[in-house]
């Protein structure tokens, strides 16, 4: 009893080194050979700490940042600014609400639940696309929890509703897919795809597929998307020294003092290290993200391949591209003159949601191949005007049930993983849990 | 209500209406697939990247998958480019995994995953300048 109870709680409660058997029982099933196994395992565990560090150094230059723009903007008492970074969510998720153990239990319960649905249902998808699991799973755990379930009932809920999600969204995405590539040969794996049909709907309303953005000339890259978190400094300092400019220097001064952040730098010049803090921290989680997810992604990605033989692999959004290019980056142009748009309306949820630079390059293009799809120029374009609009109110009326979880100046990104929130809460107020 | 074997209205639509199917004239395919080669030597860039094209999309259609992912493999490495080789290595990295995980080849269904993947991040970098 000593030895289950150590083991209990030195080995099954450590986050890490759940996360790294997890790794190890993929690496096995594989029939690696030992040192594979060995070094798959510990990369893992090494994956989860290089996260964790992430999140912290995220989290600081975050509380500076909603700290001095409730000094400068009043939203009301339980409001403020919020990034939408889904990665954020993820790190603070595993790490600060001390839910690595479950959300990683829960990501191996998605891929099993997935594999049950292929293998009983007509719907044959296999979704095979990490870091959108790893997501969803993080949504669909941090609101079992919030439902109050623990251990056990926590996992299997959170594990049945996100595969669930990972079965059904490719086959609701299919029939535009089928139309965009011509084939039903492959589905799409991406966790924005109920944006994705929004935009579709729109697009078919408004648009005339035969009029195809694809026959316009435009430039066939965004070089300014080159590097991410350059991209990512960009977009978020403006806000983080426009914010501090209108908060001033004392209000600025004073919420360095309260979180332990030097008072001996200009304020201005503190905003722009915080900026740059920020993106380091994101940069840093999401080494952690990749390292975490190397080894355990592909063992399951091959054994689900080879337990659904017969299965369509739902993908990537990057599997689209090519089918639409223009399309891409019509719906990324698109999508960001909406988010900002939706940007300015967010405070009605009591919260400013700051859009998120990657997601509209990856969420914006796809829904620009959907609504070019189905509507052509004018659908696309309309189409992803709305899909900017939606993509930052739906997060942004989450926000207070994430702030009250415990999550810090953060939202979601992806929708779908959104809709898991929604429906685990439909689910907390029908049963009054 | 969890009767998960009854088809749905749309998924029952799409495999009991029977699609008439091209025909497929193989021979005539390959010998024209065939014809390009000598003027694929002697293009180059955008050029040699279209005969290459245009050679894969015929074999692939003859059925000849193996020939036709060299030809789109070889169009990207001359001239590397959004369309035609993308979207058809795309289709027979596909086939080809499903070939094999059919065969239960695991190594093979890894192989033409691993490529997939890989033809995917290509995609994605090139629409970001990298």
């Amino acid at each position: 009893m000593e030895v289950l109870s150590w083991i209990i709680n030195n080995i099954l409660t450590q986050a890490a080194i759940i996360i790294g058997l997890i790794a190890c029982l993929g690496l096995a099933l594989q029939k690696k050979p030992g040192q594979e196994i060995f070094a798959g395992t510990m990369k893992t565990l090494f994956g989860f700490m290089i996260l964790s560090a992430g999140s912290s150094i995220l989290q600081t230059s975050l509380k500076y940042f909603g700290a001095i723009f409730n000094q400068a903007f009043q939203l009301g008492t339980s409001g403020g600014a919020v990034v939408a970074s889904i990665e954020g969510i993820n790190g603070q998720a595993m790490t600060d609400l001390g839910l690595g153990s479950e959300i990683a239990i829960t990501l191996a319960g998605i891929f099993i639940v997935n594999i049950i649905l292929a293998r009983v249902t007509k719907f044959k998808y296999i979704f095979l696309t990490g870091q959108a699991l790893l997501w969803e799973s993080t949504l669909a755990v941090v609101f079992s929890w919030f439902l109050g379930l623990r251990g056990l009932p926590l996992v299997l809920l959170a594990s049945v509703v996100g595969g669930c999600f990972a079965t059904f969204m490719p086959a609701i995405a299919q029939p535009v897919v089928r139309k965009i590539t011509g084939s039903d040969d492959i589905a799409l794996g991406h966790f924005c795809t109920i944006g994705y049909m929004v935009t579709a709907g729109v697009a078919k309303l408004v648009g005339d597929p035969k009029d195809s953005a694809e026959d316009v000339k435009i430039p066939e890259k965004l070089d300014f998307l080159n590097d991410t978190y350059l991209a990512v400094f960009t977009v978020m300092l403006p806000f983080f020294i426009i914010t501090a400019i209108i908060a001033g220097p004392d209000a600025c001064n004073a919420v360095c003092t309260d979180l332990g952040v030097s008072t001996s730098v200009n304020f201005v010049v503190q905003a722009f290290l915080q900026c740059c803090t920020f993106v380091i921290g994101l940069y840093v989680l999401m080494m952690g993200v990749r390292q975490l997810l190397d080894n355990i992604v592909p063992a399951f990605q091959g054994i689900s391949m080879k337990l659904v033989p017969d299965s369509k692999p739902a993908l990537d959004c990057p599997v689209l591209f090519p089918y639409a290019p223009n399309s891409v980056i019509l719906g990324f142009i698109f999508t960001t003159i909406g988010s900002i748009i939706g940007m300015l309306i967010s405070p009605v949820s009591g919260y400013l949601v700051i859009p998120g630079v990657m997601s509209n390059f990856f969420a914006g293009g796809t829904a620009g191949i959907f609504g070019n799809a189905m509507g052509g120029k004018r659908g696309l374009i309309i189409g992803c005007i709305v899909h900017g609009i939606f993509i930052m109110l739906i997060p942004a009326f989450l926000t207070p049930m994430l702030a009250q979880i415990g999550f810090v100046n953060l939202t979601c990104t992806d929708v779908d993983t959104v809709f898991t929130g929604y429906l685990l809460y439909g689910i907390k107020c029908l049963f009054g849990l | 209500m969890f009767n998960f074997q009854k088809k749905s209205r749309s998924v029952a639509a799409s495999e009991d209406v029977p699609v008439a199917q091209p025909v497929v004239d193989h021979d005539k395919l390959v010998a024209e697939a065939a014809a390009i080669a000598p003027q694929v030597e002697a293009a180059e860039g955008v050029a040699k990247a279209d005969l290459l094209d245009k050679r894969g999309e015929l074999l692939a259609r003859a059925g000849e998958a193996d020939e036709a992912i060299l030809a789109f493999e070889e169009s990207i490495e001359a001239e590397k480019r959004m369309g035609a080789a993308y979207k058809g290595l795309t289709a027979l990295y596909n086939q080809k995994r499903r070939e094999a995980a059919a065969a239960k080849d695991d190594a093979a269904t890894k192989e033409w995953f691993d490529k997939l993947q890989a033809l995917m991040q290509s995609s994605k970098d090139m629409l970001r300048g990298k």
